[in-house]
């Protein structure tokens, strides 16, 4: 028994995983009422999308559910925004202040150049820059995962960003570097997630790798 | 939280009782937890304030109906809801504790939007769901007697029990509110699971070998009720076949039909097989657990006093001494 004490955390890792894999579905089918979560997915059944979401499933969900809400967000986020992320270190022109509601406006694209292969790491950097008048404080950036069209995922404790905390001044400039280490035994496939600034809110990109 | 507590009619069998548990000194960890994460992550904590509160409504309500399911005598110090005013009426007042927790619950859509309101209400609604499912296994394993449990089986109900509701939902709202939703609330739930395992584990050896003024509970309630803690689960797998069987029987038997003699002999075989030894182990490597996992699930988080503070809890966590 001494044994199993010190393999108590493992065990307890293992069941949440279970738990979580088996509690999905139902957890967020009262969500998929008003977000046709179902619609996005198109499973066959629920026992696929338990397959599928296994692990770490509720990222993948939040991922579409945070899309979802900023297509309804729309016109009102953007002309909040004052946070942009664009996919070079130069700086941009100042987009023009949108006039639909689209969320395609309020969401950059970073696209690593080269495919990876498992094991690797992907490399891609990034400005992020601060269009207001005031600064922005200390603000961090999180990443909820990639996952590729056939549900396989890696995990966000895959990416790493650096600088991690960001505090930019009126009008100032950060470049950041983005790094996704790739596991070993991750399959082929065009990963992409969705990267946000925490308390900020309408700033995202979908970031995307490519895995030989 | 007085605020969300009637102070009209009908009185004596309803709000003054109603206003009874949440006003016993008590640990408020799931205020605590899910305020300081707020806090740690660069928000007012005052955004919080009204999850922290039906956090707190509900485990009262939780409380009240537990003490119930278990026939406890005490409650943080005092005699339990039941057993001043009678069953029927600490049901009633269970149940209004959990009414009561909607309106703050309602009242986040105007202070904090009706997105970020709607994924609270989800968080909230998965919380309630887990631990009435964990709670009937509990209650199911007494009530059908079973010998055969294995710590697994421990972990995966205390997990739906305990973890979900004290832990692992306060960090993710209060993480939530923090980043207005920017935040995978997933990130936590490894943490919430280790500190809340630890901390219930805690809790039942405190039942073995704590002090009652400190505990607030009768001393070897848990054994009286057959309660098949992590301690229990360990002497049933390690004790002799003689010993087993007498404890099969002992076990099969109403509370009622237990000695006080009988308890103090599980309690003496516990010690015999070393399962508080036991319980204590693992205890503190879930602790462990728990405090690798915060550094990960928080390094976003700034250095602040609610991130010392929720540090030091796990840390206290692990040099209990118990």
């Amino acid at each position: 028994m001494t044994e199993s004490a010190t393999n108590l955390v493992q065990r307890a890792a293992t069941i949440l995983e279970e738990e979580l894999a088996a509690g999905i579905v139902a957890a967020r089918r009262v969500e998929g009422q008003f977000i046709d979560v179902k619609a996005l997915h198109e499973p066959t059944d629920n026992g696929e999308l338990l397959v599928r979401f296994r692990r770490d499933a509720h990222d993948v969900i939040d991922i579409l559910v945070d899309l979802a809400a900023s297509a309804a967000d729309g016109l009102s986020g953007a002309a909040r925004r004052a946070i942009r992320i664009t996919a070079s270190d130069e700086p941009q022109p100042r987009a023009a202040a949108p006039t639909g509601g689209a969320s395609r406006d309020i969401i950059a694209s970073l696209t690593v150049p080269e495919p990876v292969d498992p094991g690797g790491t992907a490399k891609v950097s990034m400005s992020v820059e601060n269009d207001g008048a005031q600064p922005t404080g200390n603000f961090a950036l999180v990443f909820s995962g990639l996952v590729n069209g056939t549900g396989a995922q890696i995990g966000p404790d895959r990416i790493e960003f650096s600088p991690k905390r960001l505090n930019l001044p009126a009008h100032g400039r950060k470049r950041v570097e983005v790094q996704v280490h790739v596991p070993a035994d991750a399959s082929s496939g065009v990963y992409s997630g969705v990267l946000q600034a925490t308390k900020l809110d309408h700033v995202r990109a979908v970031l995307v790798v490519t895995v030989n | 939280m007085s605020r969300y507590l009637p102070d009209k009619e009908p009185r004596r069998h309803l709000y003054d009782l109603v206003a009874d548990y949440p006003t016993r000194p008590g640990k408020a960890l799931r205020p605590a937890l899910c305020l300081a994460t707020c806090g740690a992550f660069g928000a007012d904590i005052a955004m919080a304030e009204r999850m922290a509160v039906t956090l707190e409504l509900i485990h009262n309500g939780f409380l009240v109906h537990d003490d119930i399911e278990d026939e406890s005598d005490n409650r943080r110090g005092r005699p339990t809801m039941h057993r001043l005013h009678g069953t029927p009426l600490a049901v009633n007042v269970g149940d209004a504790l959990h009414v009561l927790s909607l309106r703050p619950l309602m009242e986040c859509r105007d202070t904090l939007g009706p997105g970020l309101a709607w994924r609270l209400f989800c968080e909230i609604e998965h919380m309630i769901r887990e631990s009435v499912e964990g709670q009937a296994m509990e209650i199911g394993w007494i009530h059908d007697n079973h010998t055969d449990l294995t710590p697994d089986d421990y972990l995966r109900m205390t997990l739906k029990k305990t973890c979900w509701y004290t832990c692992i939902h306060p960090v993710r709202i209060g993480a939530l509110i923090a980043t207005g939703g920017h935040v995978p609330p997933e990130t936590f739930d490894r943490f919430g699971y280790y500190l809340g395992a630890a901390f219930q584990i805690q809790d039942d050896l405190l039942n073995l070998v704590g002090d009652v003024d400190k505990y607030g509970k009768e001393i070897l309630g848990d054994i009286w009720e057959g309660k098949r803690t992590m301690m229990l689960i360990h002497l049933l797998l390690e004790c002799d076949p003689a010993e087993r069987s007498w404890l099969v029987s002992f076990l099969s038997r109403p509370r009622p039909a237990r000695s006080e003699a009988d308890v103090q002999q599980v309690r003496q075989l516990m010690d015999k097989h070393g399962s508080i030894d036991f319980g204590r182990s693992c205890s503190r490597y879930l602790a462990g657990a728990a405090l690798s996992e915060f550094e990960g699930a928080y390094s976003t988080a700034e250095d602040n006093a609610d991130l010392r503070f929720l540090r030091d809890l796990v840390l206290y966590m692990i040099g209990r001494d118990l």
